[in-house]
């Protein structure tokens, strides 16, 4: 029993770290209708800037400075990569954020080469917090309350919000919300800036023990993939469905299967339930019929 | 009359593959450059110069998937490991003769195809895409839990291709002429092999089934209820690409002769894309021309380390540029540049190019 | 429907109605296609007015030029210019648009469908709002009380999604929803499409009440009897050009808009040479 509540536990940490990372997916194929295949070199982009940055300033202004570059760099990539490439096919629009993650990872190696690089929650620590004989790493405890933070600030955003209004429009109907004055191009923007941010928070804690910052980041950051099918392409509360079930699905089936199928069957079995779902509900489960713009 | 090459007068000029004078003495230099490029050209040129035929091979399946078809599919990379860990097994654990292993190996991965393409009819877009990449990463696993057929982690060695006793990895004799080493033979071979697979790509586009593939890649539901069948076009697309996909891979174990299983994941499949993109999708000398441009690109690039010199060999563990990531950033960047820029790739450079010099001097 | 000319108010004292001119509009789509050529049109302070014509005769086109959302469809301005109350508003953004008092109810009515009705009202109120603010504030309240007072039927559903409003329900909400920007000029496309003739006739006295308090209406139809009803003027467009124009009265009288517009035929035809002169008619100028 106490081993189930902590692989519970871990789980929903790791859950956590997925649901932020799919909410940037989901939240930029929202709100300009790209998907962005290079968003796991955000996370990891995010995560170096602050390990890195950490060395020389306080941890917060590491941040800080980590979320400001990212949300730089997110606008330019908008600005200058997705615009041109307004009505063209899917296909093509998944090859430039592809050849993105290509050079993002070139060029990440390249400024701090290919070795791993450290914990970027080191202020946090390793200690652990025991309640009933379950220990509850401090990092988890972390993890968690701050993609519950996140959420609830988003919800309290789109829901509340005139701008966040202005974005679900702008979702839903370009058209319809140019002609109301909304500005698209800007709603385009802040939805790839939010996801900016998504990925620094993603990508701290993806970075923190006991993993590591390091160039491999980015593949880590593609399991968020079966998250998002299966909550569905366009569902924010989906994202969060699908990334803590991802994330429970590795940990406790590592835990309990672990024996089964060569040892490494919890890394695929995430793929295997998504293709279930998929079989059953093609759009995933909270997912949407009209995903393309036809 | 001459022709200008622009109008087709007879039935005949409007079926061939190729139409006017110029088209043809483009032909001659392409076929001379193909024939000269493995004597001329020195061991690591010719090296590169198989991979990027092989390669060419592999993508031309995706061609037929992705770009005939409109069937995305991130997951080609799986076709080409069962094509070499089919060759492996046949070629030697089995010991067969490379007749069999070769064509063999297509058949397992277009099976595997097979099972594939039903995901496409249920899925579109983004939602295939995505599940391309899960079965991608699904055969990953296979691998690696198949240590006894892969090698694990670690890899394993792979054949060696002997052709009536003679191994092609050896040097041969060509009538007394000329001595063809290893790789110069395997050029040929698999120059070869690219011709008789690009013809047939090539005319496939043109026969029912590839206009099928057109009209569902263009609207599957109008290309439905005009009749096309659309459940027998979207897997065979996944076969046919499949096939590709698995003599390609035959054909790198025995070029490579040590395989490991990483090789063959999400990065590989990005390569063919990449090939097919840049080259120009919707046809098949773009294929090609990508083909050896992404192949060619490091070795550009290795050989202009002399003139810029921040770039070192060697990658360090604090950064610095080296070869391998100059090549990875730049081979990103091109992806970036001609999506963004040249929608039809290399070979819509070449068009454009070629349109001008045709309608000069009223050219725009 | 045989109500006459309405009769133009005078307008109410602190939002007149913005007049409209297009002059010599030339509009294409992707660098290649003309849709519109050379297309002029007025609609002066406070009056209706009303675009007739058969389908693909460019009407949406002119809404969307004057709104600014050609670029959205890969369309532009070629030659011409836009005024409004005599301002050079040719090709500016749909959101400064918005911000000079135009409003658009778009064909086929565009409602966010899986926002609720109160979301789609807020969402029209886009420009009114200077920072992140909710409704409740000042004269956005009161704009928003005012279109449900309209609209009673919306009240009752407020919290519902939109998609599931029928069709009719829809068109009021996506006139009250263009309603939310307080436009000094209503750009209203085939809102009669695909409805029931008694929810028409509602629009129609929605359309009139708004015109009442002094806003200008642009009004795209081809529901020829319903906008001859309420319109002072009218253009009739044909292939990307006005092919006929006069006082709404007038045009009613019109033989051939009699005929292929309003379903009542001239006379009967009887023998061969009638039905070529009607043919010829039919094919007026374009």
């Amino acid at each position: 029993m106490v081993k189930l509540l902590q692989l519970v536990f871990q789980g929903l940490s790791l859950g956590s770290i997925y649901s932020l990372i799919a909410l940037g997916f989901v939240i930029v194929f929202k709100g300009s209708g790209v998907f962005n295949f290079a968003h796991g070199e955000f996370v990891m982009g995010g995560a170096y800037i602050v390990v890195v940055g950490s060395g020389r300033l306080p941890w917060g202004v590491a941040i800080g400075v980590s979320c400001a570059v990212l949300v730089v760099v997110a606008l330019v990539c908008e600005r200058f990569l997705l615009r041109p490439m307004l009505g063209r096919p899917l296909f093509a629009v998944i090859m430039v954020t592809l050849g993105l993650s290509i050079m993002a990872r070139a060029l990440a190696a390249m400024l701090w080469g290919v070795t791993d690089r450290g914990n970027a929650a080191a202020p946090i620590g390793r200690n652990v917090v025991r309640i009933e004989g379950v220990a509850l790493p401090w990092v988890g405890i972390w993890t968690i309350a701050t993609a519950a933070v996140v959420v609830a600030v988003l919800f309290w955003f789109f829901q509340h919000t005139h701008y966040g209004l202005a974005m679900r429009a702008t979702a839903v109907h370009q058209e319809a919300a140019a002609a109301q004055g909304i500005d698209i191009r800007r709603m385009f923007a802040l939805s790839w800036a939010i996801a900016g941010v998504l990925a620094v928070a993603g990508g701290i804690f993806l970075g923190a023990f006991p993993r590591q910052v390091g160039p491999s980041m980015g593949f880590v950051a593609l399991a968020a993939l079966p998250a998002i099918i299966i909550g569905g392409f366009d569902s924010l509360p989906g994202a969060i469905i699908g990334g803590l079930a991802v994330g429970l699905m590795q940990v406790v089936g590592s835990g309990y299967l672990g024996d089964f199928g060569g040892g490494r069957f919890h890394e695929v079995l995430p793929y295997l339930v998504m293709l279930a779902v998929l079989a059953v509900r093609p759009f995933g489960l909270f997912g949407s019929h009209d995903v393309e713009r036809v | 009359m001459t022709t200008s090459g622009l109008i087709a007068e007879t039935y005949r000029q409007e079926l061939a593959l190729r139409r006017g004078r110029a088209a043809h003495a483009g032909t001659l230099v392409v076929v001379a450059l193909a024939v000269s490029w493995p004597l001329l050209l020195s061991a690591q040129w010719q090296t590169a110069g198989v991979f990027a035929l092989i390669a060419a091979i592999a993508a031309m399946g995706l061609h037929i998937t992705t770009g005939l078809a409109g069937q995305v599919s991130l997951g080609h990379a799986a076709f080409v490991a069962i094509g070499v860990y089919s060759a492996v097994w046949m070629g030697v654990d089995q010991g067969w003769a490379w007749w069999i292993w070769l064509p063999a190996s297509g058949l397992a991965a277009a099976v595997v195809g097979l099972f594939v393409g039903p995901f496409a009819l249920r899925l579109r877009g983004l939602y295939l895409a995505v599940v391309t990449v899960a079965l991608l990463s699904v055969t990953q696993y296979v691998w690696g839990v198949w240590p006894d057929l892969t090698g694990g982690f670690n890899g394993r060695s792979a054949q060696r291709w002997d052709v009536r006793g003679h191994s092609l990895f050896s040097e041969l004799d060509v009538f007394g002429i000329i001595t063809l080493n290893g790789n110069q033979l395997f050029w040929f071979v698999c120059l070869a092999i690219l011709t008789v697979m690009a013809i047939g790509a090539r005319n496939l586009q043109r026969t029912r089934p590839g206009r099928g593939w057109a009209a569902i890649r263009d609207r599957d539901l109008a290309a439905a209820v005009a009749g096309v069948p659309i459940t027998q076009a979207k897997v065979s697309a996944f076969v046919v690409g499949a096939f590709f996909g698995g003599i390609a891979g035959a054909l790198l174990a025995a070029f490579q002769s040590y395989v490991v299983p990483e090789q063959f994941g999400l990065d590989l499949s990005v390569r063919y894309i990449a090939i097919i993109v840049i080259g120009g999708l919707g046809s098949v000398a773009g294929v090609i021309v990508g083909s050896f441009f992404v192949t060619i690109l490091p070795l550009i690039i290795t050989s202009l380390t002399g003139l810029l010199p921040f770039i070192s060999e060697r990658p360090s563990t604090s950064g610095g540029f080296t070869v391998d990531l100059a090549s990875a950033f730049v081979y990103g960047l091109a992806i970036v540049l001609v999506l963004v820029f040249e929608p039809r790739g290399l070979m819509g450079l070449w068009e454009r190019f070629r349109d001008v010099w045709r309608t000069w001097p009223w050219s725009r | 429907m045989t109500e006459s000319l309405t009769e133009l108010p005078s307008p109410a004292v602190d939002r007149s109605g913005a007049p409209l001119e297009v002059r010599n509009l030339e509009v294409g789509y992707s660098r290649l296609s003309e849709v519109l050529r050379g297309l002029s049109i007025s609609v002066p302070r406070g009056g209706v007015v009303t675009l007739l014509g058969p389908n693909g005769s460019g009407k949406t086109t002119v809404m969307r030029a004057i709104m600014g959302l050609l670029v959205l469809h890969d369309g532009e301005i070629r030659r011409g210019q836009v005024l409004l109350d005599g301002a050079d508003v040719t090709g500016i953004d749909s959101g400064s648009m918005v911000r000079r008092g135009v409003a658009l109810v778009p064909e086929g009515r565009q409602v966010f469908a899986t926002l609720t009705v109160e979301e789609n009202l807020r969402s029209g109120a886009h420009t009114q709002l200077r920072s992140f603010g909710r409704v409740g504030r000042g004269e956005v309240a009161d704009t928003f009380d005012s279109v449900l007072d309209r609209f009673p039927l919306l009240a009752d559903r407020r919290r519902q999604q939109a998609g599931y409003l029928s069709g009719g329900e829809q068109q009021m909400l996506a006139i009250g929803r263009a309603l939310m920007a307080r436009p000094r000029l209503l750009l209203l496309d085939e809102p009669s499409l695909g409805l029931a003739p008694k929810i028409v006739e509602h629009i129609r006295d929605v359309i009139v009440d708004v015109n009442t308090e002094g806003t200008s209406v642009l009004l795209v139809e081809q529901n020829a009897a319903l906008a001859l009803g309420i319109a002072d003027y009218g253009y009739v467009l044909e292939s990307g050009r006005v092919v006929l124009d006069g006082p709404a009265a007038k045009l009613l009288a019109n033989d051939d808009i009699r005929e292929f517009y309003l379903g009542m035929s001239a006379g009967e035809r009887t023998n061969y040479r009638a039905v070529k002169h009607y043919r010829r008619r039919k094919r007026w100028l374009s």
